[in-house]
C-alpha cells in the first residue's frame, strides 16, 4: 500500500467522522424541539381553558399576547428571562356572529422573531383552535 | 511502502483513530440522555394530562387535602396541604369519581411518585420521579386564597360532619398547579436539569355564566 492509497483511505475515514457529529446534533436538536412543544402545547391548552372559563362578554372577540418564562409563568415585570410568547385571538364564527366564537391559541419560542403567522407555527410552536357557544338562557 | 511512507501513514492512522476515540465519551453521553430526556417529557406530559383532565372537568367542592375512605384527611383535623388535591370530576352521563393527586416520597432516595387516590382502597402511581406537585387556588377576583381562609371555617354542612368543608373551597374558581419531574436515577442527573412547569386550570364547572 502507498502513502497515497492511505492518504485516500483516510480521507474517506475523516468525512465519515466528521459528517456522524452533525446528524446526532441534529437528533439532539429535534428532541430539544420535541420538549419545547410538549410545553407549549401545555401553555396553549391552559389559555383555551381560561379562555372557555371567562365570562361569555369577557372571551372576545380580542387579540393579545404574553410573554411566559421557562417554567410557564406569565411574565410581568419580573426580570425572569422570557421563554415563549403566547398569542391568541377570539372571533365570531361567520355562521352564528354573537353565539360563537373561534378561540385561538398559539404559543412560539420567544427565540422566534415577530411577525408571527398564525398560519404557519415553527418549530417548537404549539398552535390549537376551539370553539366556544353561547349557551342558552 | 518505505520507512518514512510507513511513519507517515501510521501517524495519519492514530491521528484519526484518536479523533475517533476522543469523540466517543461525548457521544456516549448524547446517546444515554436523548432517551431520557424524551421519557422525562413524556413523564410531565401523562401527569399534567391527568390533571389537566380531572381539574378542568371538577365539580364544586375541591378539596385542599386527602379525602376518601382511607387517611380522611379530616379525620386528623387536616383540612389543607400545599400538595394534595381531591377533585370530584364527571357528568351526570358518564358517573362521578374523586380523585385525590399527591406524591408519595421516598425518603431514602429523595424520589417521588404522582400518585391517584381513588377516594376508596386504590393508591395508583401515575409518573415516577415527580419531585414537587404544588397548588394554589383563587377566586373569581383572581385573589389568591391563603390557606388559611381554606381551613378555618365555617363548615359545611356543620361542625361535625366527617365529610364536612370549609365553605371558602366554594370560591375557587381557578386553581394554578406547579410540578417537577427530574430524570431517572444515576449520573444521567448531572447533564439534564429537573423540569418544572406552572400552569393554571379554571374548572368549567365552577365558572358557569
Amino acid at each position: 500500500m502507498h502513502l497515497v492509497e492511505v492518504l485516500i483511505a483516510s480521507s474517506v475515514l475523516a468525512a465519515v467522522c466528521a459528517s456522524l457529529p452533525a446528524a446526532f446534533a441534529a437528533a439532539a436538536g429535534a428532541s430539544a424541539a420535541a420538549g419545547q412543544t410538549t410545553v407549549a402545547v401545555i401553555l396553549a391548552a391552559q389559555k383555551i381553558e381560561e379562555l372557555r372559563a371567562a365570562p361569555f362578554a369577557m372571551a372576545g372577540p380580542l387579540e393579545s399576547s404574553e410573554l411566559i418564562d421557562v417554567a410557564g409563568r406569565v411574565i410581568d415585570g419580573s426580570p425572569a428571562p422570557p421563554v415563549f410568547r403566547r398569542l391568541w385571538r377570539t372571533e365570531w364564527l361567520a355562521a352564528a356572529p354573537d353565539q360563537t366564537l373561534i378561540i385561538t391559541v398559539f404559543v412560539v419560542p420567544y427565540t422566534v422573531r415577530p411577525p408571527v403567522l398564525l398560519e404557519t407555527p415553527p418549530r417548537g410552536a404549539a398552535r390549537l383552535v376551539t370553539l366556544r357557544t353561547r349557551k342558552a338562557a | 511502502m518505505t520507512l518514512g511512507e510507513l511513519l507517515i501513514a501510521s501517524a495519519i492512522t492514530l491521528t484519526l483513530m484518536g479523533t475517533v476515540v476522543g469523540m466517543t465519551v461525548p457521544l456516549q453521553r448524547l446517546f444515554d440522555t436523548q432517551p431520557e430526556y424524551g421519557d422525562m417529557y413524556q413523564r410531565l406530559r401523562s401527569a399534567v394530562d391527568a390533571l389537566t383532565g380531572d381539574l378542568a372537568g371538577a365539580a364544586s367542592p375541591v378539596l385542599p387535602y386527602r379525602s376518601g375512605v382511607r387517611r380522611h384527611d379530616p379525620d386528623d383535623g387536616v383540612f389543607y396541604r400545599p400538595d394534595v388535591i381531591t377533585v370530584v370530576a364527571g357528568s351526570p352521563d358518564a358517573g362521578w369519581a374523586s380523585h385525590t393527586y399527591y406524591v408519595r416520597h421516598d425518603p431514602a432516595t429523595g424520589d417521588g411518585q404522582l400518585m391517584r387516590y381513588d377516594g376508596n382502597e386504590s393508591d395508583l402511581p401515575l409518573a415516577d420521579h415527580v419531585t414537587r406537585l404544588e397548588f394554589a387556588y383563587f377566586a373569581a377576583d383572581a385573589s389568591l386564597l391563603a390557606p388559611e381562609r381554606l381551613s378555618d371555617g365555617p363548615w359545611f354542612p356543620d361542625n361535625e360532619d366527617r365529610n364536612r368543608f370549609d365553605m371558602d373551597v366554594l370560591r375557587i374558581r381557578r386553581i394554578r398547579v406547579a410540578i417537577r419531574v427530574r430524570p431517572s436515577p444515576g449520573a444521567l442527573r448531572r447533564f439534564l436539569p429537573d423540569r418544572e412547569i406552572v400552569f393554571d386550570v379554571s374548572p368549567r364547572n365552577l365558572n358557569r355564566e
